[in-house]
């Protein structure tokens, strides 16, 4: 296990869907630490809070209550501008629905985190199709994405959150839906992600998932477990 | 930082290729409008430059008659002595009436022949040789359908018969479009002008027209001058009487403006919120998309102010304006079949320009701000 400072910290972070519903949190208090180059998993029935966990981590959605840190820093009350250049420079989220731009080629899905960072087209077209050769489907570049099959999107996807070379990577249900030796693909690259020392969180029901994780915790009743 | 803002103007005029249809139905409206606009400010500047050009090369000090105050005829008597002022080197008399030819009310102007010869008229057929013989504007010829070696008859106080020596070319002056010009002395008769005539044009020797003007009045003081400066302010005032106009225009294009708003904050709205969405969580700050739909609104405007401007040029040189052109010259009709005097200058396309960034930045980059601010959070979910 790492020893070095957490990346991403939650404490005591609840957050609830409906105010109006009071006392009945979807999260929380939870509390958790990621370091670098760990695998977390997190798990738990649907409906449970795991994307709502994931997207915290994010910094795509603010708590209720307590506090994130994102590489030492408490974001909590973070502007948007600036949570923007943490998620572009720093971190990668492969969502559980894609959420593609579904009139831009692969390639412009997968890059377009490089718009606003003064990338080339020439040269961002060239780190796309390095990191979908990586996932084996250099094919989809000038693809829209209603022309992928399922394990190709899920692929897109991870290319699309890994093309900054994020410190953390953020997958919800990475191989949710998809064949077995696409999962395998899936595992086995961010495996390589781990290497090189970027921390995954993913959530996941996917046994080989599970026994690849340094940690595993189990979400239920809005909190973790262990 | 420069690739940054070429990558968002890279970005943007995809975005608007890709939304064409959406970005067009914007542009219509404001083409629409401002195509009249620019339309009827080229045509006013165009009228405003021929008649100061008419002003310039026409007479230095012009001279009528006072009676109560009022303007009214010389008597012929009176501008034999005009001629011996110091500094006068031409004095011409001319005697202009309206009268009724056939269904059309045209403009008769009486000069001596013998000041025709040198004019740079351009004339299809000849400059008229005898008292007998007429000239007529291209427009009065085209509505009566005359052509030279034709016979007509002016009827005043008198009928007189001419034959039409030459029609007036419509590269021509646009003042002597709905013209008849026949020899001083036979227009005379045609209006029964009794020893005189409507007005007398002096040109003086350069520099003279200021004291040639105040010897006028000096050696008769019920000489009414007018100095070709006089004149061009008056020429100035009188286009200032048509800004009505501009506001009916102004309003017009106001008015068409109004879908090119609605679609621009659909377009920065609904169809979009789920992208802007999508780039907010993939790091794309607020600032970025709103420039990115701020050079978006830039592309759209200057397509629609380089495609109203084009469009007025065609409209104007080409179609000569039909349907406007009777509002700035109400003795045309409907589609006129005269080059119509227009004039492009900078600065209306400008404001073209700018009307429509108002248009499109108010219609969308509030919009676009609500949506991206919105955490990431609520469009993805």
């Amino acid at each position: 296990m790492s020893s070095a400072p957490p990346v991403l910290r939650l404490v005591e972070v609840t957050r609830r869907y409906t105010p109006a519903a009071a006392g009945s949190f979807a999260l929380g208090p939870v509390s958790l630490e990621i370091r670098p180059g760990t695998w977390t998993v997190v798990t738990g029935r649907s409906g449970a809070g795991k994307t709502t966990l994931l997207y915290l981590l994010a910094g795509l959605d603010r708590p209720d209550s307590g506090s994130v840190f994102m590489f030492g820093n408490d974001i909590t009350h973070a502007s948007e501008g600036a949570l923007a250049m943490i998620r572009r420079a720093r971190l990668g989220v492969v969502h559980q629905e894609f959420h593609f731009i579904d009139h831009l080629p692969v390639w412009q899905n997968v890059s377009c985190r490089l718009v606003p960072a003064g990338v080339s087209s020439r040269s961002r077209r060239e780190r796309a199709a390095d990191v979908l050769s990586e996932l084996l489907i250099q094919g989809t570049l000038d693809r829209l994405p209603r022309a992928l099959s399922g394990g190709e999107r899920q692929r897109v996807a991870l290319a699309r959150a890994v093309i900054g070379a994020p410190e953390v990577l953020i997958a919800d249900e990475p191989t949710s839906n998809v064949d077995s030796e696409t999962g395998e693909v899936i595992l086995s690259y961010m495996k390589s992600w781990q290497e090189r020392g970027t921390a995954l969180v993913i959530s996941s029901h996917d046994r080989a998932m599970v026994e690849a994780a340094d940690r595993q915790h189990v979400l239920s009743g809005g909190r973790l477990e262990p | 930082m420069f690739a940054r803002h070429r990558n968002l103007a890279l970005a943007a005029a995809e975005n608007v290729a890709r939304n064409a249809r959406g970005y067009l139905v914007a542009a219509l409206g404001l083409v629409l409008g401002l195509t009249l606009l620019l339309s009827g400010v080229a045509i006013s500047e165009g009228l405003k430059a021929e008649a100061l050009a008419s002003v310039q090369s026409g007479a230095d000090v012009y001279c009528t008659w006072d009676a109560f105050g009022r303007d009214a005829p010389v008597p012929v008597d009176a501008i034999a002595p005009l001629a011996e002022l110091s500094g006068v080197e031409r004095v011409v008399p001319r005697i202009i009436g309206r009268i009724r030819l056939g269904d059309a009310l045209v403009v008769v102007i009486g000069v001596p022949f013998s000041e025709l010869r040198g004019q740079a008229l351009e004339v299809d057929g000849r400059l008229p040789q005898s008292n007998a013989e007429v000239l007529v504007g291209h427009e009065l010829a085209r509505t009566l359908g005359l052509v030279p070696g034709q016979r007509v008859g002016l009827e005043g106080e008198t009928i007189r018969l001419f034959e039409i020596a030459g029609i007036v070319r419509s590269t021509s002056s646009l003042w002597s479009a709905k013209a008849v010009v026949c020899d001083l002395d036979e227009a005379a008769a045609v209006f029964g002008a009794d020893g005189t005539v409507s007005d007398v044009c002096i040109y003086t020797r350069a520099g003279y027209e200021n004291i040639v003007a105040e010897a006028v009045e000096r050696l008769n003081p019920r000489f009414r001058v007018q100095t070709k400066q006089l004149v061009s302010e008056y020429v100035m005032r009188g286009m200032t009487l048509r800004e009505g106009i501009f506001t009916v225009l102004f309003a017009l294009a106001l008015a068409l403006a109004i879908p090119s708003f609605a679609v621009m904050t659909w377009l920065g709205h609904t169809p979009r919120r789920r992208e802007i969405g999508l780039l907010k969580a993939e790091g794309w700050r607020t600032s970025d998309v709103l420039e990115m739909v701020a050079l978006e609104n830039v592309i759209v405007s200057l397509l629609a102010a380089g495609g109203s401007l084009f469009l007025a040029m065609i409209w104007v040189h080409w179609l000569r304006a039909p349907g406007i052109t009777a509002f700035f010259l109400p003795d045309l009709p409907l589609f006129p079949a005269m080059d119509v005097p227009a004039r492009f200058t900078p600065l209306p396309p400008l404001l073209a320009l700018v009307f429509s960034l108002t248009v499109t930045m108010s219609g969308s980059i509030y919009t676009t701000w609500r949506t991206a601010i919105t955490r990431p959070v609520e469009v993805l979910s």
